[in-house]
């Protein structure tokens, strides 16, 4: 009988071994589904941070891209993609490549690899299309003042770091400022903000000047008149100083001296900050920037403004003359000595695509002649640019003279369709010297210059298309950012 | 045999806690998980927009934007008419919407932000019911192409 109980108390002690050891079996797989439940959700976090953190990888790429460009646009990717090794950060590395368009603008291309292009877990590619910044946003911009007469319309804002004059029915559809001077405008002059006849709507409307607005009494400003004065001046509502004078103001006139135009809400003796002298923005030439240039000027040396030669006009117009049916292309004409004996014609050209002329000497565009588009050409961007600054003691006049550029008489740009923005010739036209242009022209674009003088119907629309253009502005700025699937 | 039973009981209980606990966390983590991807999904999609619909309101965001380099229009709405909500992606322009989630507390997950007179920021907020609670998911994205 106790032999038995032994043996049944011996078999009880093996089945809670057993029993004990299955518990514990079941425990720890309970725990290490538990444990690496809590794995797999650190790795998913892992996961998150690390391609989130490619992404910027990538985006150093891009940054590196533009400051590289931006110092040289004809460098070179230092880590192309496609090659062994990228560049390297602290916990990546990235590879870009780039392309640069006919018109200036430069597609990026760049790949983040983490950790490293060989050991890659993750990649990422960016592709960023870079374009000039936009420098030119008025019809008309004078670094000095601004006269404008005889029955024009401009569709555009008008910019003068000086004063402005506007003279005998002219229509502006758009805004006035005349930074560090006063705006004069005469019989029948309107501030609109829509214009039947030319199609233009939706513009401000407002005159801002530092200084007085003197208008006619037949001047109508449809938007806001602001006559500001230097910071400090103290502003009496009696004063003849920055005052508005004559005209109406549809909406709101103030001023720091006293107000005499009738408007919407009239706030004279009230200080305001003047407008900001804006400066001509500044043209730096790089032949980088126009692929397949044909550069006029010193044989044997780079293209550069400084390597010239005595011939580059002439050798220019002979070429224009046998080609003006069809002118297309960029040029570049760097004349020794320029003068008003050096002149660079365009008169009588045929755009058969995107034209950019740039030289040191002046422009004359001529009398009574058409800039059209080639047969089979529905639109084109004309880029002129001058850096011929007359000497002291020469004339440039509407009537000519020694002028940066001059244009007379029914000189036509092929605008295209009023309603189609996007057609036609927009042309910009810029000279850091003198610019003039009388009689019965008309074009798409912006007229910039260090002073102008326009006069007898030239009707300018301004045309955003050439609101970035080569050579100005701050540098490249991405325009279009997108994420390529890896 | 009584402390053996004790000790199975106790054995048996924290086997079950701890099998409870791995169900919360793990579908905890499933829920993160989906969340994550479909915010990452999103802000790809809304970083590269170009311009906020005029139609966007809190539960839906239509932008057209770029997918893998061509250029659509997205639509990002959450759906349901109570929780939890689902959230949908078309990059057809809403011809055909692709479920992500159906685990949303709230559909009111997108705000909208102006700088310097553009509409160029959407803050995009879900909340995930999980079993046991509700987490957020927050985030602010920039349209990169909102001047373009």
């Amino acid at each position: 009988m106790n032999t038995r109980l032994r043996a049944l108390r011996r078999d009880e002690g093996g089945y809670a071994l057993v029993i004990s050891m299955l518990l514990i079996a079941i425990m720890m797989v309970s725990l290490v589904v538990a444990l690496e439940a809590g794995n797999a959700a650190l790795r998913e976090a892992d996961f998150g941070v690390k391609w989130a953190r490619t992404l910027a990888i990538a985006e150093s790429g891009v940054d590196d891209a533009i400051l590289v460009l931006s110092q040289d646009r004809a460098a070179t990717s230092a880590c192309p993609i496609g090659g062994a090794a990228g560049c390297s950060l602290d916990d990546g590395e990235y590879q870009t490549t780039w392309s640069t368009a006919a018109d200036g603008s430069v597609s990026v291309t760049a790949v983040g690899y983490y950790p490293s292009v060989a050991e890659q877990e993750y990649s990422r590619t960016l592709q960023v299309l870079l374009e000039p910044a936009p420098a030119f946003q008025y019809a008309l911009f004078g670094q000095d003042s601004i006269e404008v007469k005889n029955n024009l319309n401009i569709d555009g804002s008008i910019y003068s770091a000086g004063s402005v004059v506007i003279r005998n029915n002219t229509t502006v559809c758009g805004s006035v400022v005349a930074a560090a001077g006063s705006v004069t405008m005469e019989s029948g002059v309107t501030i609109a903000k829509a214009n039947v006849v030319t199609g233009c709507t939706g513009e401000a409307a407002d005159v801002w000047a530092g200084g007085s607005i003197t208008n006619d009494v037949t001047t109508v400003i449809e938007g806001n008149a602001k006559a500001s004065a230097p910071t400090g001046t103290v502003c009496n509502a009696a004063s003849t100083s920055y005052e508005i004078t004559s005209g109406s103001v549809a909406e709101t006139a103030t001023a720091c001296g006293r107000i005499t135009a009738t408007a919407g809400v009239s706030q004279p003796g009230t200080s305001t900050t003047p407008p900001t002298v804006d400066a001509l923005p500044s043209f730096t030439f790089s032949a980088a920037n126009y692929p397949g240039i044909t550069c006029y000027g010193a044989v044997g040396f780079s293209c550069a403004e400084g390597n010239t030669s005595a011939t580059a006009v002439s050798s220019f117009n002979t070429y224009k003359a046998a080609n003006a049916a069809s002118l297309t292309g960029s040029f570049a004409i760097w004349q020794s000595s320029p003068g008003s004996g050096t002149v660079v014609s365009l008169e009588d050209i045929t755009l058969g695509g995107d034209l950019t002329v740039i030289t040191n000497a002046p422009i004359l565009f001529g009398n009574t002649a058409t800039v059209g588009l080639a047969a089979g050409v529905s639109s084109a961007e004309l880029v002129v640019i001058s850096t011929y600054i007359p000497p002291p003691g020469t004339s440039c006049t509407t009537n000519g003279g020694d002028c940066s550029i001059y244009f007379k008489n029914t000189i036509v740009f092929d605008d295209g369709l009023d309603t189609d923005p996007s057609d036609g010739i927009v042309s910009l036209i810029y000279t850091t010297g003198k610019m003039a242009v009388k009689n019965q022209n008309t074009g798409d674009g912006a007229l910039y210059a260090g002073s102008m003088d326009i006069k007898n119907g030239y009707d300018i629309t301004y045309n955003a298309r050439i609101a970035k253009i080569l050579g100005f502005g701050s540098g490249l700025e991405p325009t279009l950012w997108q994420e390529l699937s890896d | 045999m009584t402390v053996m039973s004790v000790v199975a009981t106790a054995a048996m209980a924290v086997a079950l806690r701890t099998t409870q606990t791995t169900l919360t966390v793990t579908d905890r983590r499933d829920v993160f998980t989906d969340g994550r991807f479909a915010l990452d999904q999103m802000t790809e999609d809304l970083r590269q927009g170009e311009s906020i619909d005029v139609s966007s309101d809190a539960d839906t965001v239509e932008v057209p934007s770029y997918v893998n380099g061509s250029a659509t229009t997205v639509i990002w709405r959450a759906t349901g008419s109570a929780a939890p909500y689902g959230l949908e992606r078309s990059i057809d322009g809403g011809t055909t919407y692709v479920p992500l989630l159906d685990s949303l507390a709230s559909n009111a997950i997108f705000t909208y932000t102006t700088h310097e007179g553009v509409l160029d920021q959407v803050t995009v907020a879900i909340s995930l019911t999980t079993s046991t609670t509700t987490v957020g998911l927050t985030t602010d994205v920039y349209l990169r192409n909102a001047n373009s």
